[in-house]
């Protein structure tokens, strides 16, 4: 692997979903990454791994986002203590590592979130989080992939049942219960099988049918 | 293109072959010494053979694209809505169809909701229809899984990152072309040439930990 920490070609690739996008993904549970607008007007990154946080955890590591400068490809070399979040819109801004603060879950699910990080944008993160925290480099590919993408997939078909569910009519809150005990269910193996890439395309056909099913009988 | 024909002893049954074989422009200089020391030196004939063998894998990898674009032309004809239905239905993810169609993943999220897909958001979806359709043709019994996997261990590489760069075509070579390690690393080569030090490990790797989620650990 390279010695050095990721420097990305191309900043788009870091997000999901950024601005005014963000609101199609209101349901979407908090997950590493996500940047939240606090009543306060501050910033705040989820900094923890999403592991930690994902089994119903009350509160969240996250850290304080300022607005920065455009990062040229050499800075992703240096400045170990922040991760950089360029190009959202017409502005630049840095999660820094140093500047730590702790969330409730229900503060986070109540602000407005403004980045979501695409699995890519998450193992950047993480990379730079392992090394600020440890002086640890650990390559964003495939070793942070492997122990990211599985849980953020879990997070992506929590989403998509919520959203089914509400778009049906059914309270807040049913399609994650529904997924949570579908996953529990087969305990560890469905929810094991989705730290496997190739096994993920059948779970979410069968989630899908699962959700559909559920949608016309209950 | 330059072609000679050789003409060889295939064995008391069957007599004499005539092989044609061509030669493209960057080899052909290559080509011309080796017919001119053929015949002192034998082994150049192993040389020549593995040439021609390149320029059939490089025709039937043109082949296999020409076919593709035929069914993107026909595939091009279905409404978005119906494309997008027929690559969910495979298995791949609203993220992932995202990502190979260069779009954000709020933009799947209004199509499937019927707003409507510009022209090349269109054809970037036919593309990938067409892609999961070809497959199993090539013995991919199931594609999306087949595109979500490495393609070699430990390689953080997947057939769906070929997608969202646009290389459709080196994911028709490793449908069909690649029966051992050697090749695929071909087509790694072809995708990105420092591949074995941006995506792969030497020093950590992933297991399961104890609560059955993945864990880093160093490789011994």
């Amino acid at each position: 692997m390279s010695n050095q920490l990721d420097a990305p070609k191309n900043y788009s690739a870091l997000y999901h979903s950024l601005g005014e996008e963000c609101r199609e993904f209101d349901l979407r549970p908090v997950f590493t990454g996500d940047v939240f607008k606090t009543p306060d007007a501050k910033l705040w990154a989820v900094v923890q791994h999403p592991c930690t946080f994902s089994n119903g955890a009350a509160g969240v590591l996250v850290a304080e986002v300022v607005e920065g400068s455009y990062p040229s490809q050499k800075f992703w070399q240096g400045n170990f203590k922040k991760m950089f979040l360029p190009e959202v819109g017409d502005l630049h801004f840095e999660i820094m590592f140093g500047q730590l603060g702790f969330k409730r879950i229900s503060e986070l699910d109540a602000a407005n979130r403004i980045v979501l990080l695409s699995n890519y944008g998450v193992n950047v993160l993480m990379q730079r989080w392992i090394y600020h925290n440890a002086r640890v480099l650990v390559a964003t590919s495939p070793t942070i992939h492997d122990s990211t993408s599985g849980v953020f997939e879990e997070t992506e078909m929590l989403f998509e049942a919520e959203v089914s569910c509400v778009e049906a009519g059914r309270p807040e809150g049913e399609g994650i219960k529904l997924v949570t005990k579908w996953l529990d269910e087969d305990k560890p193996n469905r929810r094991g099988a989705l730290d496997e890439p190739q096994l993920r395309p059948a779970l979410r056909q069968e989630l899908s049918a699962l959700v559909k099913t559920h949608l016309m009988t209950a | 293109m330059t072609a000679v024909t050789l003409r060889s002893f295939d064995g008391p049954l069957t007599g004499l072959r005539d092989t044609r074989i061509s030669f493209n422009r960057r080899n052909v200089e290559s080509g011309v010494r080796l017919l001119q020391g053929l015949v002192d030196d034998p082994s150049s004939l192993m040389t020549l053979a593995r040439i021609a063998a390149g320029d059939a894998d490089e025709q039937r990898r043109q082949d296999l694209v020409n076919k593709f674009d035929e069914n993107v032309i026909t595939l091009n004809r279905c409404s978005g809505l119906v494309l997008l239905e027929m690559i969910s239905a495979s298995g791949l993810s609203w993220r992932d169809i995202a990502r190979i169609g260069q779009v954000s993943v709020a933009s799947v999220q209004k199509w499937r909701r019927g707003d409507g897909m510009t022209g090349a958001n269109r054809a970037n979806m036919a593309r990938l229809a067409a892609i999961l359709q070809q497959l199993p043709n090539h013995m991919i019994g199931e594609p999306s899984a087949w595109l979500e996997a490495k393609v070699l261990p430990n390689v953080g590489v997947t057939p769906l990152d070929l997608l969202a760069e646009g290389r459709f075509d080196l994911v028709l070579a490793l449908a069909t072309g690649t029966d051992t390690k050697g090749e695929v690393e071909s087509v790694l080569d072809d995708y990105n040439v420092d591949w074995r030090v941006i995506f792969v490990d030497n020093d950590f790797t992933v297991v399961k930990g104890q609560d059955g989620r993945p864990v880093i650990v160093a490789k011994r």
